[in-house]
């Protein structure tokens, strides 16, 4: 570590006993999942899923997949705003932000090799059989380099926390280049993981099911990665305030902004959608059980929190943003979640439909955990929450 | 409707009409999000 260090917010604070109730409760979780992943692997998914063919894509592809990306998307939105669109006033979230993305992404990949029938073969479209006219080619593609940018995008941290100048300087002149990346590529896969669902015309209820599907997924991504940013500044913040060195004022004007920022998108995506259903010509839907449904995550997880994210921006009620930030990423994790299983084969009798078993959630709780613990650990160490004294300024 | 330009006529008809509703509506919508940085 560097010699400056004595000098930085005091870290050892955030660190209790190893047996706190939060590294107790963590272990727990963590140990369960590992048990119930070592089942997968060694007896298949048919022991700890209830995927079948008419749902080969379930919770972990639902959640761990579809919705860890959407709602690792703050950090593109955020990098983006601040080092290509010159909103310098957001800089104190863009670390964590990215971290929030890096781990998020790094799940997506955990959750595929636990869901993937032959995960040795996750390689493969780079190394075998490339399928480039695949959409999931694209996104293969899109999350394997994103991954790899984040990471790099992460590492100033590491290294500064590591002291190591010369590397830091070195990753601080890419910063440029690599967030023009991270737009492209989220940009891409983002919108190709809607379009891998345009092959499912007849499987996918009409109402969830748009040609548009792609731009659906891209705009509610950025609406998930702004109020993301806010659910997980208003826990950091709060976890690590002995570290946080902006003033109270200065981190509720930049969540009020996020706040504006969402508000325009979710208004954005409401008329997308509400467009996409008078092209499909779907008005009559929205009468029957199903459209009660969509009404309730087009009106209760988008319109509400539209509306509550545009308040909360008059009002200067940072409060209210937060309720509307829940909202949103509730609202997309639903979205994700429609798509993937629940208004997926819609047509099928009761008794053939995907339920997640116990095994699945347990998994998905315990991934979550896993980035839980992980932000925790390193950003108890490193210049997460504050900028170290001896980089001021750089990138 | 007894055709494909039936159809396509009948709904882009209508989704004309929706996005102008929609695009009209965010004036309203743009004036009230912004109303607090013209007060200052």
């Amino acid at each position: 570590m560097s010699e400056s260090a004595t000098s930085l917010p005091s870290s050892a604070s955030g660190r209790g006993s190893l047996l706190s109730p939060f590294n107790v409760i963590s272990a727990v979780i963590l140990l369960g999942g590992a048990a119930i992943l070592a089942v997968r692997f060694t007896r298949g998914l048919a022991a700890t899923t209830n995927l079948s063919y008419n749902y080969p894509w379930g919770l972990w592809i639902g959640f761990d997949v579809m919705s860890g990306v959407a709602l690792a998307a703050g950090g593109f939105v955020t990098s983006s705003a601040v080092y290509l669109f010159g909103m310098k006033e957001y800089k104190p979230i863009v670390r964590p932000a990215i971290l929030t993305g890096f781990l998020g992404y790094f799940l997506v990949v955990l959750g595929l090799l636990a869901d993937l029938g032959r995960p040795w073969r996750l390689p493969y479209p780079f190394i075998r059989s490339a399928g480039p006219t695949s959409p999931l080619f694209e996104v293969a593609l899109c999350v394997a380099l994103y991954l790899t940018v984040l990471f790099i995008e992460s590492t100033p941290a590491a290294l500064e926390w590591l002291g190591l100048r010369w590397w830091r300087k070195v990753v601080g002149s890419m910063t440029i280049v690599l967030t023009i990346l991270g737009l492209i590529l989220s940009t891409m896969h983002q919108s190709t993981l809607g379009a891998m669902y345009l092959v499912s015309v007849l499987r996918l209820h009409p109402l969830w099911y748009s040609a548009q599907i792609p731009v659906h997924f891209f705009i509610s991504a950025v609406a998930a990665g702004l109020s993301m940013v806010i659910v997980e500044g208003m826990i950091s913040h709060r976890a690590f305030h002995h570290q946080v060195q902006i003033s109270e004022e200065r981190f509720k004007r930049i969540n009020i902004g996020l706040a504006k920022g969402a508000a325009v998108t979710l208004a954005v995506y409401f008329a997308v959608k509400v467009i996409g259903i008078s092209l499909e010509n779907e008005w009559h839907l929205l009468g029957t059980g199903w459209g009660m449904w969509y009404l309730v995550e087009l009106i209760g997880f988008v319109l509400v929190p539209c509306i509550l994210f545009s308040v909360a921006y008059r009002e200067d009620n940072l409060l209210l943003a937060r309720v509307a930030a829940i909202l949103t990423v509730f609202g997309v994790v639903l979205n994700r979640f429609n798509v993937t299983f629940i208004a997926f084969n819609w047509q099928l009798p009761e008794g053939q439909r995907y339920v997640p078993r116990w095994t699945e959630i347990w998994v998905t709780v315990a991934f979550i955990t896993f980035a839980v613990v992980a932000f925790r650990w390193i950003a108890q160490r490193m210049p997460i929450m504050y900028e170290h004294p001896d980089y001021k300024d750089m990138h | 409707m007894h055709t494909l330009f039936d159809f396509l006529t009948h709904t882009k008809g209508i989704t004309y009409i929706v996005a102008g509703i929609l695009l009209v509506c965010f004036v309203p919508f743009w004036r009230f999000l912004t109303e607090r940085e013209k007060n200052g």
